[in-house]
């Protein structure tokens, strides 16, 4: 009888503690799903972003219209990338959305007036401070997928990762050094 | 953002995270007592007869006891929803120029990311008028703010500013405003309680004192004296603690430990070369000394500046701060 108690005693603990683990699990891969869509958001509000700083540009620079033609180019491309949700299209798009910005930066630097309108100040900050999201909501991404790699690994919860095939999640890596160093606005 | 990444050893995060929690809990649990305890004493002071034999006491304490930890009970869920906005309110924010307004959101709007804060989660913000540069953050059930000073927004770059926000939504990720706010709604009402119970006083007199009854009266009358004491000591002995902690949440969530001990720096240099007015409206201290990010004159609360650019120095911020 006693036997049995004790039996039951054991086997009950070690389903809660199942239960228990494979519920943290859940709830690490779901915080992994969640911070991937913030990265797609972000990226897609720097993508909503673009027409507005080339309209703001073309007031000033009309006939720089080869640049304004390869950022609407660029823009569709990132679109497409955007669209795949995967991370590899999420890092092109990065890619080429940064690319695209910079372009239109290098040509306001040769018209003070547009560098001064306070319109065009205030795509800056906006822009730059996308870019900056982006880059948290990706660091925010690999520190969940860091955190639950790290359960699915460890022994003993791998046990119950391994039962219920738990897959392993990638990191999203930024291949292009000039996307992993997002720029500095400085307003000292 | 461009700053190698400090190398950050989260296991050893989490475990003084989870000490951090246990510690707040505890301070919760102590509040609860003593704001049950003054509830109690402010009772027996008030209504409790010295003529009553140790059944009749026995029987007053039977009753009171379970009245005082209800009514407790019941304020400290009333506070859960309501203190933050009261806090707010009496701090009293003030609009800023929308491109200001939108320089702030946008920044709380990154560390929030950072910290994988969204929709609901997201903080409100406030910008405080005051020359003195300072900055905390308040939650509730229903939300949070962070709130900055128009001082701080002064003297600080965008970096700078991000770093003490990232500070302050630490704050917000381990959930110690919440309890802080709460302690400190709670810290005022057992503040009130004992200044009610020592002004009313029931008036007693004649014969058949019962020494049992006059010595709880006394006591009563002594903890009613101590309690707002004793409740703040409570809170204070979270707050070292809690600073610590948000500095190394600032940092793994800018990945930049340079810029948060420079911001300390300039704050701690502009506290140094302006004597700020003590006038009420001005003052962000006389309120929420215990939520600021930075106080000067509290170093029971608050770990001293250059041990915290230490301990920042130790992350790897530049050594030279």
């Amino acid at each position: 009888m006693l036997a049995i108690i004790i039996a039951v005693v054991v086997v009950a603990i070690l389903a809660i503690w199942a239960v228990v683990q494979y519920n943290k699990l859940v709830s690490l891969r779901n915080t992994v799903d969640e911070s991937f869509g913030q990265i797609d958001t972000q990226l897609q509000r720097r993508f909503d972003l673009i027409p507005n700083l080339v309209n703001t540009v073309k007031e000033y620079a009309r006939h720089e219209t080869s640049v304004f033609e390869a950022v609407t180019n660029a823009r569709a491309e990132a679109s497409k990338a955007i669209a795949s949700h995967s991370g590899q299209g999420l890092a092109k798009a990065d890619r080429l959305l940064n690319d695209a910005t910079m372009r239109i930066n290098a040509v306001a630097e040769a018209y003070p007036d547009l560098k001064a309108s306070s319109n065009f100040g205030q795509l800056q900050e906006e822009l730059a401070s996308t870019e900056n999201k982006v880059a948290f909501s990706r660091q925010a991404y690999n520190d969940s997928v860091n955190d639950y790699n790290t359960k699915r690994e460890q022994f003993p919860s791998s046990i119950i990762a391994g039962i219920f095939k738990f897959s392993k999640r990638d990191m999203f890596v930024v291949e292009d050094e000039s996307v992993r160093k997002a720029p500095k606005v400085d307003f000292s | 953002m461009d700053n190698a990444p400090a190398p950050i050893d989260r296991e050893n995060f989490r475990v003084r995270l989870g000490k951090l929690k246990r510690g707040i809990a505890f301070s919760w649990v102590v509040n609860f007592i003593l704001l049950t305890l003054t509830l109690e004493a402010a009772m027996i002071f008030i209504f409790m007869s010295e003529k009553l034999s140790n059944e009749q006491i026995l029987g007053f304490l039977l009753v009171t006891t379970p009245l005082a930890a209800v009514v407790s009970a019941i304020a400290m869920a009333i506070l859960s929803a309501r203190s933050w906005k009261a806090i707010a309110l009496e701090l009293g924010t003030i609009e800023v120029d929308p491109r200001t307004q939108r320089y702030i959101e946008n920044i709380v709007e990154e560390m929030a990311l950072a910290a994988g804060l969204h929709g609901d989660e997201l903080p409100q913000v406030g910008v405080i008028n005051s020359r003195e540069p300072n900055a905390f953050a308040l939650a509730g059930r229903s939300g949070s703010l962070i709130g900055v000073t128009t001082g701080l927004l002064e003297i600080t770059n965008r970096e700078e500013l991000q770093a003490v926000i990232a500070h302050e939504v630490g704050h917000l990720l381990t959930g110690d405003s919440k309890a802080m706010t709460k302690l400190i709604a709670m810290s005022s009402i057992v503040a009130v309680i004992s200044g009610i119970g020592t002004r009313v006083f029931g008036g007693r007199g004649g014969d058949n004192k019962n020494p049992l009854a006059i010595v709880l009266i006394v006591l009563s009358l002594i903890f009613l004296i101590a309690a707002p004491f004793l409740s703040q000591l409570a809170n204070a002995s979270m707050q070292r603690k809690r600073e610590s902690q948000a500095d190394a949440t600032a940092v793994r969530l800018t990945r930049n430990p340079s810029a948060l001990a420079t911001a300390l720096r300039k704050i701690d240099g502009s506290y140094s070369s302006h004597s700020f007015s003590k006038k009420k409206n001005e003052s962000v201290d006389q309120t929420a000394k215990q939520l600021a990010f930075f106080s000067r004159n509290a170093y029971r609360t608050h770990p001293p500046i250059e041990e915290r650019v230490a301990q920042l120095k130790r992350m790897g911020a530049d050594p030279t701060i």
